[in-house]
């Protein structure tokens, strides 16, 4: 059984005297510590999605369709319910550890605080956990750290500090929205090294949110590439990168250069990527695609099963690359 | 050589910013410069474009050395003929009050001296040579993506003709389908026999697309420099092995380094 299914989840925020679209009809289960890649560009609607989970939804914003936790449905539950599972099962790992870390709060402060508050754990023996989490996420001599304020500390040494506050609760689900994207490369593979050891240590499912499609695959089971709120393309991460199905994926994955050889021109995707909101009627991704056809302008490609692979085009059956 | 740099050092207060460090810039030449945060790559390109004061080495720019001395409004101008820089964030590198085609006029009336239409002609090309229409010129920043705002800085900096463009983190914020695009109009614009680059980016696979050339440093100093393909296939440093096995790719695992 599935952790965690979007089924038909949509989210609209009001605008002037109507609805602006930002994610819709997103189809996604994620396993039992499985690591699921949720990619795509700017509006694609991807951190949106990832933040409806745990119902950190922009004011007044509209949504449709379930999302269900463990069997149980999150949309439009109580605030108490809401927190329980905020502080329980499912934790979040933000881009920007310093906009996330109370500045005035010490290390350890902010480490031990939810143990204290939510687990029950005595402040002694969080302390103590603090130092072994720390220990686990690569900083030694926590006791020292613990001492010091998130101004002390580099981005990367900060993010760990974040990491480590999530496990303290052990998820059940780690929501890990661009948790690199603010790092060096070195401390990036770090950082995933150790939300990897982490996962596999204590079965923590994974739900990480990027534009990197190359970072996705290499450290999650299975990917979903978004498009203007919804997603086109869902692929065990192998297969995804050796045979995407949908243009967009497939354009994605050709577009970025590459370490082992260089191209005289990338290929690229014309145009920019639009939010849902702003797509025109069809396929949102017909107007930047070189295989559409009058037929995609026309009618919403639906999410089809092609050898293994959920695309949503058209065209799925006859494309390859 | 347009640019030639000698024992550059930087100090801020205490910190050593940026530490012996020297390279040469070949007319025409792709040159990265790449590294890390802390790796004093920013502060190498702030001061090759005199927008800060280097504690000690030299800077040669077309054959004339940069003085400490505060240069007049004549020989700044010129300056800004020889070299120009295109930043990160395309949302705070632009005026949001000043259009378009304003942004691109101002650079050309203050280096040349042209008629207002001859200017608005030019003002169109250049805008055209970065791939935006016509109608683009009467819109305001906020108006634009981050791609169009780096393509109005990118047309902006080549307005004023320079020998030299420092692009730094000029593609990082921008999204990947977007980076390819402005990758390949760099490439153009410099097989047009536009201008030389100083290409500063912590992206090794960028590099690679982008850079004849790269100086990797670390801590403010040189690490390695050579002919890029050559560094990125074969590099001679530990450090410089690290920041290739960190980049990832197909089959590529995360690792930590031992504790």
């Amino acid at each position: 059984m599935s952790l965690i299914e979007l089924d038909g989840f949509g989210l609209a925020v009001p605008y002037e005297k109507g609805w602006r679209t930002l994610v819709e009809q997103v189809d996604l289960t994620i396993g039992q510590g499985e690591a699921v890649g949720l990619v795509g560009e700017s509006g694609s609607g991807k951190s949106m999605t990832a933040r409806a989970i745990i119902g950190l939804t922009p004011t007044k914003a509209r949504t449709t369709g379930r999302i269900v936790f463990d069997g149980e449905p999150v949309t439009g539950i109580s605030g108490r319910r809401l927190r329980e599972l905020r502080t329980r099962r499912i934790a979040m790992v933000f881009q920007d550890p310093r906009a996330h870390i109370n500045p005035v709060r010490s290390v350890g402060d902010f480490l031990t605080e939810a143990m204290i508050a939510n687990l029950g754990v005595a402040p002694r023996d969080a302390r103590l956990r603090a130092v072994r989490l720390l220990a686990d996420v690569g900083i030694p001599d926590g006791e020292r750290r613990l001492r010091q304020y998130p101004h002390e500390l580099s981005g990367g040494l900060l993010q760990r500090v974040m990491i480590a506050s999530v496990l303290a609760v052990e998820p059940d689900l780690i929501l890990a929205d661009e948790p690199t994207t603010a790092l060096d490369v070195t401390a990036q593979s770090e950082v995933m090294a150790i939300l990897e050891e982490a996962r596999r240590a204590r079965g923590t499912a994974l739900l990480l949110i990027t534009h990197d499609l190359e970072l996705a695959a290499a450290t999650c089971d299975r990917l979903a590439v978004m498009y203007a709120g919804r997603i086109v393309e869902t692929q065990p991460a192998e297969a995804l990168t050796e045979r995407p199905r949908h243009p967009y994926a497939a354009g994605l994955l050709r577009s970025r250069p590459s370490i082992d050889e260089i191209a005289h021109r990338l290929p690229v995707i014309p145009g920019r990527p639009v939010a849902a909101f702003e797509a025109e009627p069809g396929c949102a991704f017909a107007p930047r695609c070189e295989y559409a056809q009058p037929a995609c302008t026309r009618q919403t490609p639906a999410v089809r099963e092609v050898d293994g692979a959920a695309v949503a085009c058209l065209r799925v059956e006859e494309l390859t690359w | 050589m347009v640019i030639e740099a000698t024992g550059l050092r930087k100090v801020f207060g205490e910190a050593v910013a940026v530490d012996d460090v020297s390279f040469a810039l070949e007319e025409g030449e792709s040159l990265a410069i790449v590294g890390e945060s802390g790796s004093g790559k920013t502060t190498v390109a702030r001061m090759l474009v005199g927008l800060e004061t280097p504690s000690g080495g030299t800077i040669t720019v077309c054959g004339r050395e940069r003085t400490a001395r505060k240069p007049s409004g004549a020989e700044r101008r010129r300056r800004a003929r020889e070299i120009q820089i295109v930043f990160q964030d395309p949302y705070s590198s632009l005026d949001k009050r000043q259009r378009v085609g304003d942004v691109v006029e101002t650079s050309l009336a203050l280096h040349f001296d042209r008629t207002p239409a001859e200017r608005h002609r030019r003002m169109l090309d250049l805008l055209d040579s970065v791939g935006l229409a016509e109608r683009h010129a009467a819109m305001l920043p906020r108006q634009l993506s981050g791609g169009q705002r780096q393509r109005v800085a990118i047309a902006r900096a080549l307005a004023v003709e320079p020998r030299v463009l420092v692009l730094d983190e000029a593609v990082a914020a921008l999204d990947v389908s977007i980076q390819a695009q402005i990758l390949n109009l760099l490439a153009d614009i410099r097989e047009r026999g536009g201008s030389s680059y100083v290409f500063i980016s912590h992206d090794l696979a960028v590099v690679h697309q982008i850079s004849d050339r790269a100086v990797v440093m670390r801590n403010g100093r040189v690490v390695e420099q050579g002919p890029t393909p050559a560094l990125l296939a074969a590099p001679q440093q530990e450090y410089t092995r690290q920041l290739r096995a960190a980049v990832p790719r197909p089959g590529w695992k995360p690792t930590r380094r031992p504790a």
